[in-house]
Protein backbone atom coordinates (compact mmCIF):
# COMPACT_ATOMS: atom_id res chain seq x y z
CA UNK A 1 0.00 0.00 0.00
CA UNK A 2 0.99 3.65 -0.29
CA UNK A 3 0.73 6.05 2.63
CA UNK A 4 1.55 9.93 2.00
CA UNK A 5 1.25 12.08 4.47
CA UNK A 6 1.43 15.86 3.96
CA UNK A 7 2.26 18.28 7.21
CA UNK A 8 -0.88 16.99 9.07
CA UNK A 9 -1.62 19.24 12.37
CA UNK A 10 -4.46 18.07 14.23
CA UNK A 11 -5.76 19.44 17.59
CA UNK A 12 -8.61 19.04 20.55
CA UNK A 13 -9.74 21.48 22.56
CA UNK A 14 -6.68 24.01 21.29
CA UNK A 15 -4.38 21.76 22.11
CA UNK A 16 -2.03 20.45 19.51
CA UNK A 17 -2.29 16.21 19.17
CA UNK A 18 -0.14 16.03 15.76
CA UNK A 19 2.35 17.89 14.68
CA UNK A 20 3.83 18.45 11.24
CA UNK A 21 3.50 14.64 10.37
CA UNK A 22 4.85 13.74 6.70
CA UNK A 23 5.73 10.57 5.24
CA UNK A 24 5.76 8.71 2.36
CA UNK A 25 6.08 4.93 1.92
CA UNK A 26 5.98 3.22 -1.42
CA UNK A 27 5.68 -0.30 -0.58
CA UNK A 28 4.64 -1.10 2.63
CA UNK A 29 2.16 -4.12 3.61
CA UNK A 30 2.23 -4.27 7.14
CA UNK A 31 2.57 -0.84 9.07
CA UNK A 32 2.79 -0.60 13.10
CA UNK A 33 2.45 2.16 14.82
CA UNK A 34 4.52 2.07 18.27
CA UNK A 35 5.05 4.39 21.12
CA UNK A 36 4.20 5.68 24.67
CA UNK A 37 0.24 6.44 25.63
CA UNK A 38 -0.96 9.80 24.74
CA UNK A 39 1.43 9.84 21.55
CA UNK A 40 -1.24 10.28 19.25
CA UNK A 41 -1.53 6.56 17.62
CA UNK A 42 -4.87 6.25 17.48
CA UNK A 43 -5.26 9.92 16.58
CA UNK A 44 -3.65 8.95 13.35
CA UNK A 45 -5.07 6.33 12.48
CA UNK A 46 -8.28 7.76 13.06
CA UNK A 47 -7.24 10.78 11.09
CA UNK A 48 -6.01 8.00 8.02
CA UNK A 49 -9.31 6.14 8.35
CA UNK A 50 -11.39 9.27 8.04
CA UNK A 51 -12.61 8.59 11.03
CA UNK A 52 -12.34 12.06 11.73
CA UNK A 53 -10.61 14.80 9.38
CA UNK A 54 -7.44 16.83 10.25
CA UNK A 55 -7.17 20.46 11.12
CA UNK A 56 -4.76 20.72 8.41
CA UNK A 57 -2.73 18.70 5.54
CA UNK A 58 -2.97 16.38 3.24
CA UNK A 59 -3.44 11.79 3.76
CA UNK A 60 -3.26 9.53 1.05
CA UNK A 61 -4.05 6.45 0.98
CA UNK A 62 -3.26 4.42 -2.55
CA UNK A 63 -3.43 7.60 -3.99
CA UNK A 64 -7.09 7.70 -2.23
CA UNK A 65 -7.07 11.53 -1.14
CA UNK A 66 -8.94 10.95 2.22
CA UNK A 67 -9.72 13.84 3.27
CA UNK A 68 -11.31 14.95 0.18
CA UNK A 69 -13.07 11.78 -0.83
CA UNK A 70 -16.83 11.05 0.31
CA UNK A 71 -16.85 9.34 3.41
CA UNK A 72 -18.73 6.44 2.10
CA UNK A 73 -17.25 6.09 -0.73
CA UNK A 74 -13.89 5.81 1.32
CA UNK A 75 -15.31 3.17 3.84
CA UNK A 76 -16.00 0.87 0.92
CA UNK A 77 -12.66 0.72 -0.01
CA UNK A 78 -11.27 0.66 3.78
CA UNK A 79 -11.71 -1.46 6.85
CA UNK A 80 -11.48 -0.92 10.55
CA UNK A 81 -11.27 -3.08 13.67
CA UNK A 82 -11.38 -1.18 17.24
CA UNK A 83 -10.05 -1.61 20.66
CA UNK A 84 -13.28 -3.50 21.56
CA UNK A 85 -15.29 -5.52 18.99
CA UNK A 86 -17.81 -3.54 18.40
CA UNK A 87 -19.93 -6.05 16.80
CA UNK A 88 -24.01 -5.11 16.73
CA UNK A 89 -25.42 -7.08 19.66
CA UNK A 90 -28.69 -8.11 18.35
CA UNK A 91 -27.43 -10.40 15.23
CA UNK A 92 -25.31 -13.21 14.86
CA UNK A 93 -22.00 -13.72 14.35
CA UNK A 94 -22.95 -14.69 10.70
CA UNK A 95 -25.52 -11.51 10.13
CA UNK A 96 -22.95 -9.44 11.97
CA UNK A 97 -21.30 -10.26 8.82
CA UNK A 98 -23.72 -10.33 6.00
CA UNK A 99 -25.55 -7.09 6.64
CA UNK A 100 -22.51 -5.14 5.53
CA UNK A 101 -22.09 -7.10 2.69
CA UNK A 102 -25.55 -7.10 1.55
CA UNK A 103 -26.63 -3.72 2.61
CA UNK A 104 -23.41 -2.06 2.05
CA UNK A 105 -22.07 -3.82 -0.87
CA UNK A 106 -24.80 -4.42 -2.97
CA UNK A 107 -23.92 -8.39 -2.58
CA UNK A 108 -27.07 -10.09 -2.57
CA UNK A 109 -28.05 -12.92 0.48
CA UNK A 110 -26.57 -16.36 -1.36
CA UNK A 111 -23.18 -14.49 -2.25
CA UNK A 112 -22.81 -12.99 1.10
CA UNK A 113 -23.90 -15.87 3.05
CA UNK A 114 -21.68 -17.83 0.96
CA UNK A 115 -18.77 -15.63 1.34
CA UNK A 116 -19.15 -15.37 5.54
CA UNK A 117 -19.45 -18.99 5.75
CA UNK A 118 -15.77 -19.27 3.91
CA UNK A 119 -14.38 -16.72 6.00
CA UNK A 120 -15.20 -18.12 9.19
CA UNK A 121 -14.73 -21.70 8.38
CA UNK A 122 -10.86 -20.51 7.57
CA UNK A 123 -10.28 -18.88 11.11
CA UNK A 124 -12.07 -21.47 12.64
CA UNK A 125 -15.00 -19.44 13.65
CA UNK A 126 -17.73 -20.93 11.80
CA UNK A 127 -19.38 -23.15 14.57
CA UNK A 128 -20.45 -19.81 16.61
CA UNK A 129 -21.68 -18.24 13.44
CA UNK A 130 -25.10 -18.49 14.65
CA UNK A 131 -24.06 -17.19 18.30
CA UNK A 132 -25.41 -13.51 19.29
CA UNK A 133 -21.87 -11.62 20.38
CA UNK A 134 -23.11 -11.58 24.03
CA UNK A 135 -22.40 -15.57 24.21
CA UNK A 136 -19.05 -15.14 22.02
CA UNK A 137 -15.47 -14.84 23.97
CA UNK A 138 -14.14 -11.53 24.01
CA UNK A 139 -11.40 -13.21 21.21
CA UNK A 140 -13.97 -14.66 19.50
CA UNK A 141 -15.71 -11.45 19.16
CA UNK A 142 -13.17 -9.31 18.06
CA UNK A 143 -11.58 -12.10 15.77
CA UNK A 144 -15.28 -11.86 13.67
CA UNK A 145 -15.47 -8.34 13.59
CA UNK A 146 -12.05 -8.72 12.16
CA UNK A 147 -13.50 -10.50 9.57
CA UNK A 148 -16.40 -8.01 9.07
CA UNK A 149 -14.01 -5.85 8.14
CA UNK A 150 -12.14 -8.32 6.19
CA UNK A 151 -14.90 -9.29 4.08
CA UNK A 152 -15.09 -6.09 2.11
CA UNK A 153 -11.89 -7.22 0.72
CA UNK A 154 -10.37 -3.55 1.71
CA UNK A 155 -7.93 -2.20 0.00
CA UNK A 156 -6.50 -1.26 3.46
CA UNK A 157 -7.13 -2.67 6.82
CA UNK A 158 -6.99 -0.06 10.09
CA UNK A 159 -6.71 -1.84 13.56
CA UNK A 160 -6.37 0.06 16.95
CA UNK A 161 -4.71 -1.97 19.46
CA UNK A 162 -7.32 -4.65 18.67
CA UNK A 163 -6.06 -6.90 21.61
CA UNK A 164 -5.80 -4.69 24.16
CA UNK A 165 -9.24 -5.49 26.04
CA UNK A 166 -8.70 -8.70 26.08
CA UNK A 167 -6.30 -10.88 28.39
CA UNK A 168 -3.46 -12.59 27.44
CA UNK A 169 -4.61 -16.10 26.46
CA UNK A 170 -7.85 -14.58 24.32
CA UNK A 171 -5.02 -11.73 23.10
CA UNK A 172 -2.72 -15.03 21.63
CA UNK A 173 -5.77 -15.97 19.10
CA UNK A 174 -6.77 -12.35 17.93
CA UNK A 175 -3.38 -12.00 16.90
CA UNK A 176 -2.79 -15.45 15.03
CA UNK A 177 -5.82 -14.07 13.25
CA UNK A 178 -4.28 -10.93 12.05
CA UNK A 179 -0.71 -12.74 11.21
CA UNK A 180 -3.14 -14.88 8.82
CA UNK A 181 -4.97 -11.86 7.35
CA UNK A 182 -1.03 -11.09 6.36
CA UNK A 183 -0.83 -14.41 4.90
CA UNK A 184 -3.75 -13.56 3.02
CA UNK A 185 -1.29 -10.40 1.75
CA UNK A 186 -4.11 -8.08 3.43
CA UNK A 187 -2.35 -4.79 3.87
CA UNK A 188 -2.93 -3.05 7.20
CA UNK A 189 -1.62 -0.28 9.12
CA UNK A 190 -2.02 -1.62 13.09
CA UNK A 191 -1.73 0.39 16.63
CA UNK A 192 0.38 -2.22 19.05
CA UNK A 193 1.24 -2.64 22.30
CA UNK A 194 3.11 -5.54 21.54
CA UNK A 195 6.20 -5.14 20.12
CA UNK A 196 7.66 -8.78 19.81
CA UNK A 197 4.00 -9.38 17.64
CA UNK A 198 5.29 -5.81 15.84
CA UNK A 199 8.52 -7.26 14.43
CA UNK A 200 6.98 -10.46 13.55
CA UNK A 201 3.75 -9.47 11.45
CA UNK A 202 4.98 -5.47 9.99
CA UNK A 203 7.51 -4.80 7.41
CA UNK A 204 7.53 -0.82 9.01
CA UNK A 205 7.39 0.83 11.88
CA UNK A 206 6.26 3.99 13.05
CA UNK A 207 7.47 4.92 16.71
CA UNK A 208 5.50 8.13 17.80
CA UNK A 209 6.13 10.38 20.85
CA UNK A 210 4.56 13.51 22.01
CA UNK A 211 2.84 13.88 18.43
CA UNK A 212 5.53 13.38 16.48
CA UNK A 213 6.92 10.73 14.43
CA UNK A 214 9.64 10.10 16.25
CA UNK A 215 11.64 7.00 13.56
CA UNK A 216 10.03 4.85 11.15
CA UNK A 217 11.59 2.61 9.49
CA UNK A 218 11.90 -1.02 8.53
CA UNK A 219 11.07 -3.35 11.40
CA UNK A 220 15.08 -3.72 12.06
CA UNK A 221 15.08 -0.35 13.38
CA UNK A 222 13.26 -2.01 16.92
CA UNK A 223 16.99 -3.88 16.50
CA UNK A 224 19.24 -1.29 15.84
CA UNK A 225 17.05 2.05 16.95
CA UNK A 226 18.71 5.47 15.56
CA UNK A 227 16.78 7.53 18.18
CA UNK A 228 17.10 7.28 21.84
CA UNK A 229 13.62 7.59 22.24
CA UNK A 230 12.75 4.78 20.53
CA UNK A 231 16.01 2.51 22.01
CA UNK A 232 14.55 3.46 25.81
CA UNK A 233 11.23 2.80 24.68
CA UNK A 234 11.82 -0.93 23.42
CA UNK A 235 14.36 -1.43 26.31
CA UNK A 236 11.33 -0.22 28.14
CA UNK A 237 8.61 -2.75 26.68
CA UNK A 238 11.07 -5.66 26.33
CA UNK A 239 11.75 -5.64 30.34
CA UNK B 1 -41.93 -25.11 40.95
CA UNK B 2 -44.23 -27.08 43.02
CA UNK B 3 -42.83 -24.86 46.07
CA UNK B 4 -43.62 -21.63 44.64
CA UNK B 5 -46.80 -22.28 43.28
CA UNK B 6 -47.92 -22.79 47.26
CA UNK B 7 -46.76 -19.21 47.58
CA UNK B 8 -48.66 -17.77 45.42
CA UNK B 9 -51.36 -19.84 46.41
CA UNK B 10 -51.05 -18.68 50.18
CA UNK B 11 -50.29 -14.97 48.99
CA UNK B 12 -54.05 -14.88 47.12
CA UNK B 13 -55.59 -16.28 50.45
CA UNK B 14 -54.12 -13.40 52.04
CA UNK B 15 -55.89 -11.35 49.77
CA UNK B 16 -58.85 -13.25 49.91
CA UNK B 17 -58.93 -13.11 54.07
CA UNK B 18 -58.89 -9.37 53.37
CA UNK B 19 -61.76 -9.20 51.36
CA UNK B 20 -63.59 -11.16 53.70
CA UNK B 21 -62.61 -9.58 56.70
CA UNK B 22 -63.40 -5.87 54.69
CA UNK B 23 -67.10 -7.31 54.15
CA UNK B 24 -68.05 -9.20 57.34
CA UNK B 25 -67.16 -5.95 59.30
CA UNK B 26 -69.44 -3.87 56.82
CA UNK B 27 -72.42 -2.52 58.24
CA UNK B 28 -74.55 -2.96 55.26
CA UNK B 29 -73.26 -6.52 54.70
CA UNK B 30 -77.27 -8.23 54.44
CA UNK B 31 -78.05 -6.46 51.45
CA UNK B 32 -74.99 -6.67 49.58
CA UNK B 33 -75.87 -7.83 45.90
CA UNK B 34 -73.63 -7.43 43.22
CA UNK B 35 -76.59 -8.94 40.97
CA UNK B 36 -78.31 -5.71 41.21
CA UNK B 37 -75.77 -3.65 39.38
CA UNK B 38 -76.66 -6.08 36.45
CA UNK B 39 -79.16 -4.07 34.41
CA UNK B 40 -76.29 -1.24 34.71
CA UNK B 41 -73.91 -3.89 32.63
CA UNK B 42 -74.37 -2.66 28.80
CA UNK B 43 -73.55 0.75 29.94
CA UNK B 44 -70.60 -0.84 32.17
CA UNK B 45 -69.01 -2.61 29.60
CA UNK B 46 -69.27 0.42 27.09
CA UNK B 47 -67.84 2.91 29.24
CA UNK B 48 -64.98 -0.14 29.98
CA UNK B 49 -64.71 0.18 26.27
CA UNK B 50 -64.02 3.68 26.20
CA UNK B 51 -61.41 4.05 28.79
CA UNK B 52 -59.46 1.10 26.47
CA UNK B 53 -59.71 3.54 23.83
CA UNK B 54 -59.01 6.63 25.67
CA UNK B 55 -56.01 4.80 27.11
CA UNK B 56 -54.95 2.97 23.65
CA UNK B 57 -55.47 6.59 22.00
CA UNK B 58 -53.59 8.49 24.14
CA UNK B 59 -50.67 5.71 24.11
CA UNK B 60 -50.42 5.99 20.50
CA UNK B 61 -50.45 10.04 20.45
CA UNK B 62 -48.41 10.68 23.04
CA UNK B 63 -45.58 8.21 21.19
CA UNK B 64 -46.08 11.26 19.14
CA UNK B 65 -45.59 14.07 21.49
CA UNK B 66 -42.76 12.19 23.37
CA UNK B 67 -40.78 11.65 20.31
CA UNK B 68 -41.31 15.52 19.53
CA UNK B 69 -40.05 16.21 22.97
CA UNK B 70 -37.13 13.55 22.82
CA UNK B 71 -36.09 15.85 19.28
CA UNK B 72 -36.48 18.82 21.40
CA UNK B 73 -34.70 17.61 24.14
CA UNK B 74 -31.52 16.37 21.71
CA UNK B 75 -31.62 19.68 19.24
CA UNK B 76 -29.20 21.75 18.74
CA UNK B 77 -30.55 24.24 19.38
CA UNK B 78 -30.82 25.53 22.84
CA UNK B 79 -33.77 27.22 22.35
CA UNK B 80 -35.52 24.06 21.21
CA UNK B 81 -34.36 21.98 24.40
CA UNK B 82 -34.96 25.09 26.42
CA UNK B 83 -38.80 24.46 25.38
CA UNK B 84 -38.70 21.14 25.75
CA UNK B 85 -37.21 21.31 29.62
CA UNK B 86 -39.86 24.06 30.41
CA UNK B 87 -42.74 21.52 29.58
CA UNK B 88 -40.91 18.94 31.37
CA UNK B 89 -41.08 20.55 34.60
CA UNK B 90 -44.39 21.76 33.97
CA UNK B 91 -46.00 18.33 34.02
CA UNK B 92 -43.55 16.73 36.64
CA UNK B 93 -44.37 19.65 38.65
CA UNK B 94 -48.50 19.50 38.20
CA UNK B 95 -50.81 16.75 39.34
CA UNK B 96 -52.70 15.32 36.54
CA UNK B 97 -56.13 16.00 37.08
CA UNK B 98 -55.18 19.88 37.12
CA UNK B 99 -53.28 19.77 33.60
CA UNK B 100 -56.68 18.30 32.80
CA UNK B 101 -58.88 21.00 34.25
CA UNK B 102 -56.76 23.98 33.20
CA UNK B 103 -56.75 22.82 29.97
CA UNK B 104 -60.38 22.15 29.17
CA UNK B 105 -61.23 24.71 31.02
CA UNK B 106 -58.96 27.61 30.72
CA UNK B 107 -57.53 26.46 26.87
CA UNK B 108 -60.07 24.23 24.97
CA UNK B 109 -63.21 26.10 25.85
CA UNK B 110 -61.79 29.47 25.32
CA UNK B 111 -60.29 28.65 21.99
CA UNK B 112 -64.42 27.26 21.13
CA UNK B 113 -63.21 23.49 21.45
CA UNK B 114 -66.07 21.63 23.30
CA UNK B 115 -65.53 17.50 22.82
CA UNK B 116 -64.71 16.32 25.91
CA UNK B 117 -63.16 13.55 24.49
CA UNK B 118 -61.00 14.37 22.15
CA UNK B 119 -59.76 17.37 24.55
CA UNK B 120 -58.95 14.55 27.25
CA UNK B 121 -57.29 12.64 25.13
CA UNK B 122 -54.98 15.49 24.01
CA UNK B 123 -54.21 16.44 27.62
CA UNK B 124 -53.48 12.94 28.34
CA UNK B 125 -50.94 13.04 25.60
CA UNK B 126 -49.38 16.13 26.09
CA UNK B 127 -48.81 14.76 30.06
CA UNK B 128 -47.15 11.54 28.97
CA UNK B 129 -45.22 13.49 26.82
CA UNK B 130 -42.26 14.35 29.21
CA UNK B 131 -42.55 10.21 30.49
CA UNK B 132 -42.27 8.89 26.62
CA UNK B 133 -39.09 11.02 25.79
CA UNK B 134 -37.86 9.76 29.31
CA UNK B 135 -38.57 5.94 27.43
CA UNK B 136 -36.81 7.05 24.33
CA UNK B 137 -34.28 8.35 25.56
CA UNK B 138 -32.98 5.29 27.38
CA UNK B 139 -33.79 3.18 24.55
CA UNK B 140 -31.29 5.18 22.69
CA UNK B 141 -28.54 5.05 25.56
CA UNK B 142 -29.16 1.27 25.04
CA UNK B 143 -26.69 1.72 21.71
CA UNK B 144 -23.25 2.80 22.98
CA UNK B 145 -21.29 5.29 21.42
CA UNK B 146 -19.10 2.48 19.82
CA UNK B 147 -21.65 1.36 17.87
CA UNK B 148 -21.91 4.47 16.18
CA UNK B 149 -18.64 4.41 14.86
CA UNK B 150 -19.04 1.36 13.41
CA UNK B 151 -22.22 2.36 11.42
CA UNK B 152 -19.53 4.72 9.96
CA UNK B 153 -16.75 2.97 9.38
CA UNK B 154 -18.87 -0.33 7.93
CA UNK B 155 -20.61 2.40 5.21
CA UNK B 156 -24.03 2.36 6.53
CA UNK B 157 -26.18 5.25 5.19
CA UNK B 158 -28.44 7.00 7.87
CA UNK B 159 -31.86 5.05 6.60
CA UNK B 160 -30.02 2.03 7.18
CA UNK B 161 -28.23 2.52 10.44
CA UNK B 162 -31.87 2.96 11.49
CA UNK B 163 -33.72 0.14 9.83
CA UNK B 164 -31.40 -2.63 10.21
CA UNK B 165 -29.50 -1.48 13.18
CA UNK B 166 -30.96 1.32 15.42
CA UNK B 167 -34.85 0.37 15.52
CA UNK B 168 -34.71 -3.09 15.66
CA UNK B 169 -31.95 -2.78 19.07
CA UNK B 170 -34.80 0.23 20.34
CA UNK B 171 -37.88 -2.23 19.69
CA UNK B 172 -36.34 -4.77 22.44
CA UNK B 173 -35.89 -2.74 24.69
CA UNK B 174 -38.64 -0.13 24.57
CA UNK B 175 -41.66 -2.64 25.32
CA UNK B 176 -41.94 -2.80 29.17
CA UNK B 177 -41.67 1.00 30.24
CA UNK B 178 -43.77 1.41 27.32
CA UNK B 179 -46.27 -0.81 28.77
CA UNK B 180 -45.76 0.31 32.49
CA UNK B 181 -46.57 4.07 30.92
CA UNK B 182 -50.06 2.32 29.51
CA UNK B 183 -50.99 1.36 32.69
CA UNK B 184 -50.26 4.76 34.38
CA UNK B 185 -52.50 5.36 31.25
CA UNK B 186 -55.28 3.17 32.27
CA UNK B 187 -55.42 4.03 35.85
CA UNK B 188 -55.13 7.93 35.18
CA UNK B 189 -57.76 7.79 32.47
CA UNK B 190 -60.31 7.59 35.54
CA UNK B 191 -59.36 11.68 35.87
CA UNK B 192 -61.08 12.89 33.02
CA UNK B 193 -64.57 12.33 34.32
CA UNK B 194 -63.49 15.54 35.91
CA UNK B 195 -64.45 16.96 32.33
CA UNK B 196 -67.53 14.69 32.07
CA UNK B 197 -66.10 12.65 30.05
CA UNK B 198 -68.71 8.64 30.24
CA UNK B 199 -65.57 6.27 31.21
CA UNK B 200 -65.36 3.71 33.31
CA UNK B 201 -64.90 6.05 36.74
CA UNK B 202 -67.86 8.30 35.74
CA UNK B 203 -70.31 5.65 34.38
CA UNK B 204 -69.88 3.57 37.78
CA UNK B 205 -69.42 6.36 39.79
CA UNK B 206 -72.74 7.62 38.66
CA UNK B 207 -74.76 4.23 38.54
CA UNK B 208 -73.66 3.31 42.03
CA UNK B 209 -75.10 7.07 43.12
CA UNK B 210 -78.32 6.39 41.21
CA UNK B 211 -79.00 2.61 42.64
CA UNK B 212 -77.52 3.27 46.20
CA UNK B 213 -74.83 0.47 45.05
CA UNK B 214 -71.51 2.16 46.48
CA UNK B 215 -69.99 -0.80 47.65
CA UNK B 216 -70.68 -2.81 44.61
CA UNK B 217 -69.78 -0.27 42.89
CA UNK B 218 -66.64 0.73 44.19
CA UNK B 219 -65.96 -3.57 44.04
CA UNK B 220 -66.54 -3.47 40.27
CA UNK B 221 -64.53 -0.81 39.73
CA UNK B 222 -61.43 -2.25 41.17
CA UNK B 223 -62.01 -5.76 39.09
CA UNK B 224 -62.80 -4.09 35.82
CA UNK B 225 -59.47 -1.56 36.26
CA UNK B 226 -57.12 -4.91 37.27
CA UNK B 227 -58.84 -6.84 34.26
CA UNK B 228 -57.37 -4.32 32.36
CA UNK B 229 -53.92 -3.78 33.94
CA UNK B 230 -52.90 -6.83 34.90
CA UNK B 231 -52.72 -8.65 31.59
CA UNK B 232 -51.09 -6.33 30.20
CA UNK B 233 -48.48 -6.48 33.47
CA UNK B 234 -48.04 -9.86 32.55
CA UNK B 235 -47.53 -9.13 28.88
CA UNK B 236 -45.02 -6.95 29.22
CA UNK B 237 -43.05 -9.33 31.67
CA UNK B 238 -43.69 -11.81 28.98
CA UNK B 239 -42.10 -10.29 26.41
CA UNK B 240 -39.01 -8.68 28.34
CA UNK B 241 -38.23 -12.49 28.77
CA UNK B 242 -39.02 -12.79 25.06
CA UNK B 243 -36.20 -10.48 24.31
CA UNK B 244 -33.63 -11.08 26.94
CA UNK B 245 -32.30 -13.93 25.65
N1 LIG C 1 -11.58 13.06 21.34
C1 LIG C 1 -10.58 13.63 22.04
N2 LIG C 1 -10.79 14.81 22.68
C2 LIG C 1 -9.80 15.41 23.37
N3 LIG C 1 -8.56 14.92 23.48
C3 LIG C 1 -8.28 13.76 22.88
C4 LIG C 1 -9.28 13.05 22.13
N4 LIG C 1 -8.72 11.93 21.65
C5 LIG C 1 -7.45 11.94 22.08
N5 LIG C 1 -7.17 13.03 22.80
C6 LIG C 1 -5.86 13.39 23.38
O1 LIG C 1 -4.91 13.31 22.36
C7 LIG C 1 -3.72 12.74 22.82
C8 LIG C 1 -3.33 11.56 21.95
O2 LIG C 1 -4.35 10.59 22.10
P1 LIG C 1 -4.31 9.21 21.32
O3 LIG C 1 -5.52 8.46 21.72
O4 LIG C 1 -4.08 9.44 19.90
O5 LIG C 1 -3.02 8.54 21.96
P2 LIG C 1 -2.48 7.06 21.79
O6 LIG C 1 -1.09 7.19 21.34
O7 LIG C 1 -3.42 6.27 20.98
O8 LIG C 1 -2.49 6.56 23.30
P3 LIG C 1 -2.86 5.09 23.87
O9 LIG C 1 -1.66 4.26 23.66
O10 LIG C 1 -3.10 5.37 25.33
O11 LIG C 1 -4.06 4.62 23.16
C9 LIG C 1 -3.93 12.38 24.27
O12 LIG C 1 -3.34 13.36 25.08
C10 LIG C 1 -5.41 12.38 24.42
O13 LIG C 1 -5.77 12.79 25.73
MG1 LIG D 1 -4.80 4.69 21.38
Amino acid sequence: MKINLNNINHSYHGKAILQDISLKLEHAEAIAIIGPSGAGKSTLLRLMSKIENPDAGEIFVNDIDVVLTEAKDYYKKVGFVFQSHNLFPHLTALRNITLVLEKVHNKTPQEATKLAIDLLTQFELVEHMNKKPIQLSGGQAQRVSIIRSLAINPEVMFLDEPTSALDPILTREVLRTILKLREKNMRFVIVTHELGFAKKVADYILYMEDGRIVEHGPTSILENPKTESLKEFVEFVME
Amino acid sequence: MIKKSIHFLLALALYGLLVFFIAYSYPGKENFDMTRLWPAGPEIFQSWLLTLYISLASLFFSMFTGFVLYLASVSKLPFFRYVGRIFDEIVFGSPLIVFIIAMYYFIAIPMGINNRLNVGILAFSLYMAPYMKSVLLGAMESIDANQYQAIQVLGFSKSQAYRYIIIPQILKVIFPPLIGNLTFIIKGSSLLSVIGVKELYFQIDRIQANLLLYVEGYLLMFVTYLLMTIPLVALSRWIEKKVSV
